[in-house]
């Protein structure tokens, strides 16, 4: 594992290096977090106008609960980049590579590209939290910030595999875009409150992993339900999510019959 | 001139066969959009729980603009920016220009031919939604409604075609796209009917290219909007976007250097 985690951080620092070198590009990468999550703020901003409430949850709390779904993307979004190569690989005939080497395909994936981006979707996370907590008196606090350090990663990890399950599709549709946006639509519906839809549709996001996201950790850090109450679920729920991902890859490799390369 | 017509022609009806020919993958991206459009219900629903009347438009108005304006942006995005991008960085479009056909037409063409087919699958989607959730398109001329979904078809090609043209600064195109994509959806109308922003600034928005991309062409198909005036603004802006592509391909022609094959 030690010999993984070296190759991770040289790849890494490498990387980083050629993005930050490249000032267009890492000027671009800030211009479009900066637009995709101000014009996503606004319209959330906007759309509640006076009112200010959609289902029981104020402006501050739906601001929060964007800024914890732009955490949770946070290590999807610097480590998990070259999941987007997975349909090109696999057409082209490099994913054989996958098979030589002795090291799990997930972790391989994880090696293949680091993304500096990452650092401007944390910082855009921190700073819409930062904004709603400024306004919601009473939330902060420090169980607020352990409570945050247990579900974030949790949330984390189920974002990352459902998205990842979403691409794997490829190996059975050579093609991920169909599935993988109109997962994108549901896992984008997650950062709102579950209280909105009916009482059947929220029953089904429970049963998927999507109520993972936002909406539980949310019921902890902002509506007092006990951490002891969810924290297991999460755990349950992350893991059940990292199982069927990696069910769906063996399956997906075992079907595969790549050439060339 | 008829031959660089009939050259579109075909560019069009090839790109819009290819576009059409993975039948899983229609179902699925229609699924999904049905999908996505029902989740859109749901959530104007709940931030039209408590007042029947915001910014001066029922809840059936605003949900009748934003899937519309949604609709419209599935259709007519056609990702003009990345192909031509990838072909600028692969060195293809050194084959491209060869061709006795204008670079910016070439690409119109092939546009127009994805947003065709995507038209072909993506309405009769849009037609099962409204027929859901007792929604209907009712504009006061059918003629005027089209001409103004063509306006908007060329502003977002030409601005895709001016991004895409970074692939000259940059090797990472994301930043660039999503800014675009977020800018002319947030300011554009797509993600909420302008009547929810400040009246000065929907004053402004309206003068400027950024109402014409989805707000015009939703208004004539849902009937808000019934004189041609928004359309002649629609069109100038059209002939300006149409101009500058044209400009910026010229340019990028004189830049090109292009090794191998």
């Amino acid at each position: 594992m030690s010999a993984f985690f070296t190759a991770w951080r040289r790849l890494a620092l490498a990387d980083c290096k050629v993005k930050l070198e490249s000032r267009a590009d890492f000027a671009l990468i800030v211009c479009g977090m900066f637009f995709t999550s101000v014009s996503s703020g606004a319209s959330l901003y906007l759309m509640l106008g006076n009112a200010g409430e959609i289902a029981g949850y104020n402006r501050y709390e739906l601001i929060f609960m964007q800024g914890f779904m732009f955490l949770t993307y946070v290590f999807e979004s610097s480590c998990c980049n070259a999941m987007y190569m997975l349909e090109s690989w696999l057409k082209n005939g490099n994913f054989v590579r996958y098979y030589l080497r002795p090291i799990h395909p997930l972790q391989m994936l994880l090696l293949e590209r680091f993304h500096p981006q990452g650092l401007v979707v944390a910082a855009t996370g921190l700073a819409f939290m930062g904004f709603a907590l400024a306004h919601l008196p009473g939330v902060w606090s420090l169980g607020f910030v352990l409570q945050l350090v247990v579900l974030l990663p949790l949330a984390s990890i189920t974002l990352n595999a459902i998205n990842q399950m979403a691409i794997a599709s490829c190996f059975f549709f050579g093609e991920y875009s169909p599935v993988f946006h109109t997962v994108g639509k549901l896992t984008d519906m997650s950062r709102y409150p579950f209280e909105l839809f009916p009482k059947l549709a929220r029953q089904v996001f429970m049963l998927l992993p999507l109520a993972g996201i936002v909406w539980w950790p949310c019921q902890v850090l902002l509506r007092q339900q006990p951490i002891w109450q969810v924290a297991p679920l999460m755990l349950l729920i992350a893991s059940g999510s990292v199982a069927a991902l990696m069910w769906l890859w063996r399956t997906g490799m075992q079907r595969y019959a790549g050439a060339g390369g | 001139m008829s031959a660089t017509l009939r050259a579109c022609w075909a560019l069009a009806v090839a790109n819009g066969r290819i576009t059409a020919t993975d039948r899983k993958g229609r179902l699925i991206i229609c699924l999904g959009y049905l999908l996505g459009m029902w989740l859109l219900y749901w959530l104007w629903q709940g931030l039209y729980q408590d007042d029947p009347q915001r910014a001066g438009l029922s809840f059936a108005r605003a949900l009748l603009h934003v899937v519309t304006a949604q609709t419209l942006f599935a259709i007519i995005t056609t990702g003009a920016d990345w192909r031509l991008a990838r072909e600028i960085r692969s060195g293809e479009v050194a084959s491209q220009l060869t061709q006795p056909m204008n670079l910016p037409l070439r690409h119109g063409a092939l546009s127009l031919g994805v947003a065709g087919a995507k038209a072909l699958y993506m309405l009769p989607a849009f037609g099962v939604f409204l027929l859901w959730s007792g929604l209907s398109l009712t504009p006061a001329s059918w003629p005027l409604a089209l001409l103004s979904v063509l306006c908007s078809f060329s502003l977002l090609y030409s601005l895709g075609f001016m991004v895409g043209l970074a692939g000259f600064l940059a090797t990472d195109l994301w930043g660039i796209t999503a800014s675009k994509d977020a800018v002319v959806q947030f300011l554009g109308g797509a993600l909420i009917p302008l009547a929810f922003f400040p009246p000065t600034i929907q004053a402004i928005l309206t003068w400027l290219p950024f109402a014409h991309f989805f707000n015009t062409p939703v208004g004539y198909l849902t009937g808000e909007l019934t004189s041609p005036q928004a359309l002649y603004l629609q069109l100038a802006w059209v002939v300006v976007f149409w101009g500058l592509a044209q400009l910026a391909g010229r340019w990028v022609q004189r830049k090109l250097i292009v090794f191998g094959a």
